[in-house]
């Protein structure tokens, strides 16, 4: 594992900022990155969107994973929509994970998981709602609907104002960098534009992003933004979405 | 040619923006390998088939490069710029 946000090594988990930890892997034959994260707060351990089940994938992210947690501490799960990108490995990870996980997910998200063959008890969450650690730490869960699924959330960490973002600010990139660059924006309007299909929906859920104080940003995909958040909020705002019909 | 600003527009705009997709030095390369004359800024100066015909060899060389999600990546700003200029892209 590292924490050098300069000279990261790919091959390692590295540590975004307190108890932050990406565990993907930069997929480049198919063009894009898969980012799931840990956030290690002690008695409550939490990996957001696991990921492939594809061995080429899950085994990355697995070793990561294990490299910074003890895997059964692992005691929930975030599936901020129900796509296979996200959740495919959410089975083989109830393997190795605490076996009393929860998975937490949007409710409009929640009646799909079990088609995953998921074993673990979900916790649909609705908009705004709290996850509140045993540290005191609070996660609070903010619905995105239709950004890009119906059931779409993002999860925001008060305690380092990070935004784990799912979709949103995520990018195609055979040239990634695990930090955004200054061709980013280019990157993240070239995977969002043509799957996102309502600019109405995009507005709200910048509404309820600008509301909320960021440092960085996390996506599931593409590279992570810890700086000139605004400059990508408008970019978001400028896209042309639901076009390519 | 008709439309010559339009084509340069488009084509620039790919460039530009697989700058993001596949970084500056192969995006640059592509467009080179494509046929175009383009500056290291990725703005288009000319190029040598009719327009339609160079946006696909630009577009397909990209993805020979890096699969669909380059041809996704700027399919829809192609349209965009196509459809303020009046142009039809028959084949994308």
């Amino acid at each position: 594992m590292d924490n050098n946000t300069d000279t990261y090594d790919e091959t390692m988990a590295h540590n975004i900022v307190d108890g932050i930890y990406w565990v993907g892997f930069a997929d480049r034959k198919a063009g894009f990155s898969n980012n799931p994260y840990v956030l290690d707060d002690g008695e409550d351990v939490i990996l957001f969107d696991p990921g492939s089940r594809a061995p080429e994938h899950f085994n990355i992210v697995k070793d990561k994973v294990c490299s910074v947690v003890e895997p059964e501490r692992i005691n929930y799960i975030v599936a901020h929509h129900q796509d296979p990108d996200l959740c495919a490995a959410i089975p083989l990870f109830e393997e190795i994970v605490d076996p009393r996980v929860k998975i937490i997910t949007p409710t409009r998200a929640a009646p799909f998981m079990r088609y995953y063959d998921s074993v673990s008890e979900v916790i649909p969450v609705e908009d705004g709602e709290m996850l509140s650690l045993k540290s005191g730490r609070t996660l609070t869960f903010v619905h995105t609907p239709y950004v890009h699924f119906a059931g779409s959330m993002v999860t925001y960490d008060a305690k380092t104002k990070t935004v784990f973002s799912s979709d949103i600010f995520g990018a195609f990139s055979i040239d990634w960098n695990l930090y955004a660059n200054e061709n980013y924006i280019e990157a993240f309007k070239a995977f969002t534009e043509p799957y996102l299909a309502s600019k109405d929906a995009l507005d709200s859920a910048l509404d309820k992003l600008e509301t909320i104080e960021i440092e960085r940003i996390c996506p599931q995909h593409g590279s992570i933004i810890d700086n000139d958040i605004g400059k990508y909020l408008q970019a978001a705002r400028e896209l042309e979405v639901g076009t390519w019909v | 040619m008709n439309n010559l600003n339009g084509y340069l527009e488009i084509l620039t705009a790919i460039v530009q923006r697989q700058f993001g997709v596949l970084g500056t030095e192969k995006a640059l390369a592509g467009a080179r390998e494509a046929g175009l004359e383009v500056l290291d800024n990725g703005i288009v100066k000319m190029f040598t088939d009719d327009g339609n015909s160079a946006t696909e060899k630009l577009i397909e060389c990209y993805v020979g490069y890096a699969g669909l999600t380059a041809k996704i990546g700027c399919i829809m700003l192609a349209k965009k710029i196509a459809g303020k200029h009046g142009i039809t892209l028959s084949n994308l």
